[in-house]
């Protein structure tokens, strides 16, 4: 038990950096402070979220008159957050862990290894769930009704293991997917391929038997104990039940893991070698060019980067073409639906760029740009052409697309705005990632993990994404005024911003470069 | 404020200052030059500024004072230009290890845009070093030694005028080590200078036309092997002046 708690205690202190804030010879506590604050604030605004979205669930099920479907739901919503953020967990925590040389070599056993990192999954889980179902209780309290001591304490155990089958299911598909990549040279770029094949496929899924507004249909879908849930909620037989088969699911997968654990790790380790290489003539290309290609290769060389990067361009696709489905039912609504998507398309292309990360993904590595003969303008723009590869293009499809179902339901200056605007999210998006990333570059890592999920330039601009995406909301939805020119100030807004932002990289890029790196 | 020494040389370091936080030097008024054909061993001890000053020559650390000039252009104020001639090998071969080996040979060539001979400079190299069957493979799957080869082939590809290398001895296997001491040779002959740093003191004393010992942060001792070690060998001296 002490190894395990041990085990469990140096992946906490990893967290967040806190360890290293802890130990600082001067700055601690403001440190500390900082890190705090960051944790309160998140915390905060899952809560806030999960709040509104239980609100518009509550109500929901109150017209219906189906309330006994509320809570249910909520859990559903927990559990499809931690299946999303549990997912990469399979690979670079579980197996291929910087530590597993380390750990292997001492008197632990697999199986205490495992479960120190399976713990530490369920924990930063349950942290999800409690972040839910807490404000899914006062809405329930708020909207519905009272509920009794004995459904509070029903609905507590199910909290308690409502994790675990998310966590498994993550671990079973992350272990199939590091297991089938192995296989291949390029692993991370399978895996990559693998995961976004995965989300399409829950997609589809979530979809099959109800319509684009059913997303409490989806949901039900996409959980398929949700019924074992609400009776759960209701009948106490029914919580054991779902407390026991989580219990033996979660001690049935620690067991397949601890099994495969050495033989998966050194399939995963194995390399494919190329047989007979023999060198081809190759002709030069320009720096841009090769700056460029190096950059599309790390994207698709981790699944992380590739799926935080790329999930909003998917969602806003996504979105567009659902819009136009709904545009096709409801032709006289499009203009207004083209309006919604505004904030959507704010929030989706601004939220994630991969210039956000960028330079912190060059790592230990990034000598190799500093002492190059590149001009830092060149290396910035190589950076931003890769955001305009995968960010601006899907958004001038979007905004193509939209603005072609606006015709015969807007006047000519909305379109036009509209096809005009929507590209320039992306732009910005770009700018203000990579701005970021120069004055909060976070270059010391042992896995991509940290800087692409946890950075300071990627939670600054995920803030910035979202304040501008409510700003857009607020002035689309709470200013009376006429809608060409609500989007001519977003359009003017965002030209201003976009070359503001891009000429402080250009000016003081090299700079903070230089001090910061 | 010190007048700048004026200094001749392919590599010319003139009173390089850098300081970390707190103000505590890592390398305090350090001056020296490399001739164009000249090997220069760089030694010292752990955390004596080796590293901060070599990482400064190659601009990928910035410093607080002094210059350093290469083939007559500033680190400071052209650097694109000074980094042209330059070739960095450093002590931890971090690479891309998303590409495979031709992959990051090639990169670093369009970089430095080669154009002619990349072929059979890569060949010559890649054959030399022993790798040329694993060039197709991912980084990735190399060793530390294959990694630090592929880092030396990649910093000799495009014939630099001057060759940086922190510890390049480590890792390498006693024929790639054979090897690495007959191209530097070589490259001297040619007229390539070598500013080196290594604490493999016998190799030192074997190849290099000058050496200088650095401790804690200041130039202590420099020049030939026979201007400062006399009839002693570099080891003893170097202990002699960690004592000290």
């Amino acid at each position: 038990m002490n190894k395990l708690l041990a085990l469990i205690k140096v992946q906490f202190l990893s967290l967040f950096g806190i360890n290293k804030i802890a130990n600082k010879k001067t700055g601690k506590s403001k440190g500390l402070l900082g890190v705090t604050a960051v944790a309160l604030f998140f915390g905060a605004l899952i809560f806030g979220i999960a709040y509104v979205y239980a609100l518009g669930f509550a109500e929901t099920y109150k017209l219906m008159g189906t309330t006994k479907l509320f809570l249910p739901s909520m859990f559903a919503l927990a559990s499809v957050i931690c299946l999303v953020f549990s997912f990469y967990s399979a690979s670079g925590n579980i197996y291929l862990s910087k530590d597993h040389d380390l750990l292997s070599a001492m008197p632990i056993k697999t199986n205490t290894i495992v479960l120190s990192k399976l713990v530490f999954s369920y924990l930063a889980d349950l942290v999800f769930v409690v972040l839910v179902i807490v404000p899914s209780i006062i809405v329930h309290f708020n909207v519905i009704g009272t509920l009794t001591t004995n459904t509070l304490i029903k609905v507590s155990l199910i909290s308690i293991f409502a994790p675990v089958f998310p966590m498994i299911v993550s671990m079973i598909l992350g272990t199939l997917f590091s297991f089938i990549s192995s296989k291949f040279k390029r692993k991370e770029l399978v895996q990559s391929l693998l995961y976004g094949v995965f989300f399409i496929v829950i997609y589809v899924v979530a979809m099959v038997g109800t319509d684009l507004t059913d997303q409490l249909g989806a949901i039900r879908n996409i959980y398929i104990l949700f019924n074992l849930v609400q009776d759960g909620i209701y009948q106490m037989e029914y919580t054991l039940i779902f407390c026991g088969i989580s219990l033996i699911a979660f001690v049935w997968s620690v067991y397949i893991v601890c099994i495969t654990y050495d033989k998966l790790n050194t399939l995963l380790k194995s390399v494919k070698r190329t047989k007979n290489f023999k060198l081809k003539t190759y002709t030069k290309n320009s720096q841009f060019k090769v700056l460029v290609q190096k950059e599309f290769r790390l994207l698709f060389s981790s699944a992380m980067y590739f799926m935080n990067t790329l999930t909003g361009s998917v969602i806003a696709v996504i979105g567009t073409v659902a819009i136009l489905i709904l545009s096709s039912t409801l032709p006289a609504l499009s203009a207004l639906f083209a309006l919604l998507m505004q904030a959507i398309y704010a929030f989706t292309f601004m939220i994630s760029p991969t210039t956000a990360v960028s330079i912190s993904v060059e790592g230990s590595s990034f000598y190799i740009m500093r002492s190059s003969p590149i001009p830092t303008k060149r290396l910035l723009n190589a950076k931003l052409f890769i955001n305009f590869l995968v960010g601006v293009i899907p958004a001038t499809i979007c905004g193509t697309a939209i603005s072609i179902s606006m015709i015969g339901t807007a006047n000519a200056p909305e379109i036009i705005l509209t096809f005009l605007t929507i590209p320039l999210y992306s732009i910005l998006g770009g700018n203000i990632g990579l701005l970021f990333n120069l004055l909060f570059p976070m270059m010391k890592w042992d896995n991509i993990q940290k800087p692409v999920k946890s950075s300071t330039s990627l939670l600054l601009t995920m803030l910035c994404g979202m304040a501008i995406a409510g700003g857009v909301f607020a002035l689309l939805y709470f200013v009376d005024i006429k809608v060409w020119i609500k989007l001519l100030i977003i359009f003017s807004v965002l030209v201003v911003l976009s070359l503001l932002t891009y000429n402080i990289i250009m000016k003081k890029g090299e700079k903070w470069l230089i001090e910061k790196t | 404020m010190k007048e700048l020494i004026k200094q001749t040389g392919l590599l010319q370091i003139q009173n390089l200052k850098k300081s970390y936080q707190k103000g505590a030097l890592a390398v305090d008024d350090l001056s020296l030059s490399v001739d164009a054909g000249e090997i220069y061993g760089f030694v010292g001890h752990n955390g004596a500024g080796k590293s901060t000053t070599i990482k400064s020559i190659v601009g990928a650390l910035g410093f607080d004072g002094g210059d350093i000039i290469i083939d007559g252009k500033s680190i400071k104020n052209d650097p694109i230009n000074a980094k042209q001639v330059l070739a960095y090998v450093p002590d931890n071969p971090d690479i891309y290890e998303h590409l495979t080996g031709i992959q990051y040979i090639n990169f670093v060539c369009d970089i430095y845009g080669v154009d002619n001979e990349r072929n059979e400079r890569i060949e010559k190299f890649a054959t030399e070093f022993q790798i040329k069957e694993n060039l197709g493979d991912l980084i990735s799957s190399y060793s530390h030694g294959m990694k630090q080869k592929l880092v030396l082939i990649s910093a000799l590809v495009h014939n630099p005028k001057l060759l940086v290398l922190d510890e390049p001895f480590v890792g390498l296997d006693p024929v790639a080590s054979f090897r690495l001491k007959e191209i530097m040779k070589e490259l001297c002959k040619n007229g390539t200078a070598i500013f080196f740093s290594s604490h493999v003191l016998e190799v030192v004393e074997k190849l290099c036309d000058r050496v200088g010992i650095i401790k804690k942060g200041k130039l202590v001792v420099e020049g030939s092997m026979e201007e400062i070690a006399k009839d002693k060998s570099l080891e003893k001296l170097f202990l002699e002046i960690a004592d000290e």
